[in-house]
């Protein structure tokens, strides 16, 4: 019965920690494309968000104000925010102290709750929240699973001091340097930020290589290293969970010689029997659940006068919540950008040579999605060459365009058909080369694309400055022009990352079953 | 349990550590001007507040804020960030009221109330190649501000002027801006000098 509802409890709480990025990702969906934009989602952001945007309306959209009810639940575990109230891990709070040297009220006030809840019962935020050690059971699970089979996994058994330097190092180093190092590395933190990058950015962040590497430590190195002897978290709640009232100890009775039940089982790797776990215990109680005795259970020593004042100032907290307001447009224009601007952005650069005007048009088309229509990889160049000692009034415009509802550009045009043409008509080359000035493509037309403009398309590789020359051939003598031309392509995350760590995974899962295999495999011949 | 030749041995380890670390870490410090969150505080006391949850961006109806890798160094990762010619903001302040700590002052939905106190940067304008400055008229950045005729007004042929004083560097003007490279920039390094000191 304890153990179901701790379970409860670790996958509740790993469930937060994945929904609420989530939920948060559905909303700014609907913020995005509106009400019934299930179609415009589906062709800016492709089938998976058009299945997603599908789900918000089904489930959260026929609520009554979904986008104000899901932004009053936001965060992780390190710091969370509820209808309201913020709650914020104790290392963020000392962080936030130690670096910024500034005491900033309401995130001391945001910290209350984590330190009450760690005096009453001890380090539970370890055994029964902490996301990382829902996952590390799984893993410690697959270990024992695999030890019999693999020979090179390893127990590498440290002192339980070392997450007390870690923390104490950390300290100092934040102390000096004045960077929250807390939030770089721990795991609990990391996780939470991982399913949000993984949706928002659609990739995964620096700390993701943390995180496996961490589990491969588990794996194969040391089991349940990281809580027994690395966490600085949980050393920190240790130094708290000392004064704690609730605490598993001997109830009386002997134990039977020869029984280390407790210490065998015991996710922290602590000496129960002897009495030497009150410090680091987790309150998990898988010690007294399996205790064949009976000797072992919870103990609380409660002192009124010290636990009533803290139960209600909990309880004031709690039900203190402010809730909310609805977010209140105050005359700003709220709009998507994506829907008001649909651009189609172009650059036009003119030269000239001599008596010869060389026109420039670049236009980096993308199509429909708007969000790709600044990465101008695939690019069109549109040239137009005139004379202008003949026809000084002419322009780039008069080839390209004529405005049908405008009798007189139409009579303009239809002069300049009797007249002389300045338009360049022979042979053109274009030469794109980058920055050093080495060549990347060469193009050439023998006569105009149309009318009198020349037209190319190039896909460039990568951004940066580049040069084209423009070399055209009147009278047989040649004449050369060259554009600056910048191609900028916005950053933006892919599924890449996440494919290599994939990858990575898998290949250390294939190696260690085709060790397995290669172990079993009777000898050839 | 600890005697003290291992307690001398671990802690002249662990200090040694700190110490070296802290003197990299303090000594590879970039500063590179980024545009930030509304109501941030000046880029050398930002770094030392935010305590990278996250929350912000997750909020961002807009998607604006994102966060930095390792190209601003290590005391730049993980804070929130917005580049305007991807996503602007919109000046809703969610963020503000979301975020923990002191790093986004906190400051109402307000119209006026914004233009007296934010200041994400401010935006300027290259006649050099902005097309209405270039016998073209065009005047899209005019109808993005949030603030037109305040922030941003058009003289003649839709040539916009940007009011220094005014403007609260959403950069909605730099998303709309159909110029590439766009013609019109929001600069972040104008938020020092209206910024809270710590």
């Amino acid at each position: 019965m304890l153990r179901r509802i701790r379970r409860f409890v670790e996958y509740l709480s790993l469930a937060i920690i994945i929904l609420i990025p989530f939920v948060s990702y559905l909303n700014y969906l609907r913020q995005a494309y509106g009400k019934n934009g299930f179609h415009f989602a589906e062709v800016s952001g492709g089938w998976f968000v058009g299945k997603l945007f599908a789900l918000y309306e089904l489930t959260l959209g026929r609520l009554e104000d979904p986008v104000s009810l899901i932004d009053s639940i936001k965060g992780t575990f390190w710091s969370i925010t509820l209808f309201g109230l913020k709650i914020s891990d104790p290392l963020a709070g000392i962080g936030h102290i130690l670096t910024s040297k500034v005491f900033y009220v309401p995130l001391l006030l945001s910290l209350l709750i984590p330190l009450l809840l760690t005096i009453l019962f001890g380090r539970a935020y370890c055994g029964w929240m902490c996301p990382i050690n829902t996952l590390m059971e799984g893993v410690d699970r697959i270990r024992t699973g695999l030890a019999g089979r693999v020979k090179w996994i390893r127990d590498v058994k440290m002192d339980h001091s070392i997450k007390y330097w870690i923390l104490v190092a950390t300290i100092l180093l934040m102390a000096v340097t004045g960077i929250p190092l807390f939030a770089y590395y721990l795991p609990y933190l990391i996780l939470g930020r991982e399913v949000y990058h993984i949706l928002f950015f659609k990739a995964l962040s620096a700390g993701a290589i943390l995180l496996v590497l961490l589990l491969l430590f588990e794996l194969f190195i040391s089991r349940r290293g990281w809580c027994r002897y690395l966490c600085p978290s949980g050393a920190f709640l240790s130094l708290v969970g000392d004064f704690s009232f609730i605490k598993v100890r001997h109830k009386g009775g002997t134990c039977p010689d020869l029984c280390f039940e407790c210490d065998r089982v015991c996710p922290m790797g602590l000496e129960v029997r002897e009495g030497r776990h009150e410090r680091e215990c987790t309150n998990c109680g898988e010690c007294v659940i399996v205790c064949p005795q009976g000797v072992l259970g919870f103990d609380m020593r409660i002192k009124k006068g010290v636990a009533i004042p803290i139960l209600i100032i909990l309880l004031i907290t709690v039900f203190s919540l402010v809730p909310s307001r609805a977010h209140h447009v105050a005359g700003l224009p709220h709009y998507g950008y994506a829907e008001n601007y649909p651009q189609v952005p172009t650059n036009e650069q003119t030269k000239e040579v001599d008596n010869y005007v060389v026109s420039l048009t670049t236009i980096f088309f993308q199509g429909i999605k708007q969000e790709l229509s600044n990465i101008p990889y695939d690019t069109q160049f549109y040239i137009h060459v005139y004379d202008k000692s003949i026809d000084p009034t002419h322009s780039p415009k008069d080839a390209v365009f004529v405005n049908p509802f405008d009798p007189e550009a139409k009579k303009k045009k239809e002069e300049k058909k009797d007249g002389i043409d300045p338009s360049y008509r022979d042979k053109l080359l274009l030469t794109i080369l980058d920055k050093e000035g080495r060549k990347i493509a060469t193009y050439s037309l023998d006569f105009p694309y149309e009318e009198a403009i020349y037209r190319f398309r190039h896909y460039f590789k990568r951004p940066g400055e580049y040069l084209l020359k423009v070399s055209f051939y009147p009278d047989g003598k040649e004449k050369i022009v060259t554009f600056p031309v910048s191609i900028e392509i916005s950053k933006k995350g892919s599924y890449l990352t996440t494919v290599i760590l994939l990858i990575f995974v898998l290949g250390v899962g294939a190696y260690v079953f085709y060790r397995k295999r290669s172990v079993q495999a009777p000898p050839a011949g | 349990m600890v005697t003290r030749r291992v307690f001398l041995k671990t802690s002249i380890l662990f200090g040694s550590i700190a110490l070296g670390g802290g003197i990299s870490l303090a000594t590879g410090r970039k500063e590179i001007p980024v545009v930030r969150p509304p109501g941030a505080k000046r880029e050398r006391d930002f770094y030392k507040s935010c305590i990278r949850c996250f929350q912000c961006g997750s909020i961002c109806p807009n998607t604006a804020i994102r966060f930095m890798g390792l190209e601003g160094g290590v005391s730049n990762l993980f804070t929130p960030y917005i580049v305007p010619r991807d996503q602007a903001c919109i000046l809703c302040m969610k963020c503000t009221h979301v975020c923990p700590t002191d790093a986004l002052e906190k400051i109402p939905d307000d119209k006026e109330v914004i233009l007296e106190r934010v200041k994400m940067g401010v935006a300027r304008v290259d006649t050099s190649i902005c097309f209405s400055y270039n016998g073209r008229t065009c005047g899209v950045c005019y109808y993005a501000c949030p603030y037109p005729d305040v922030a941003l007004s058009l003289l003649v042929f839709a040539r916009p002027v940007v009011h220094y004083d005014k403007c609260v560097g959403c950069g909605a003007c730099e998303r709309a801006c159909i110029h590439i490279p766009q013609a019109i920039r929001v600069y972040p390094e104008e938020r020092e000098k209206h910024a809270k000191k710590n």
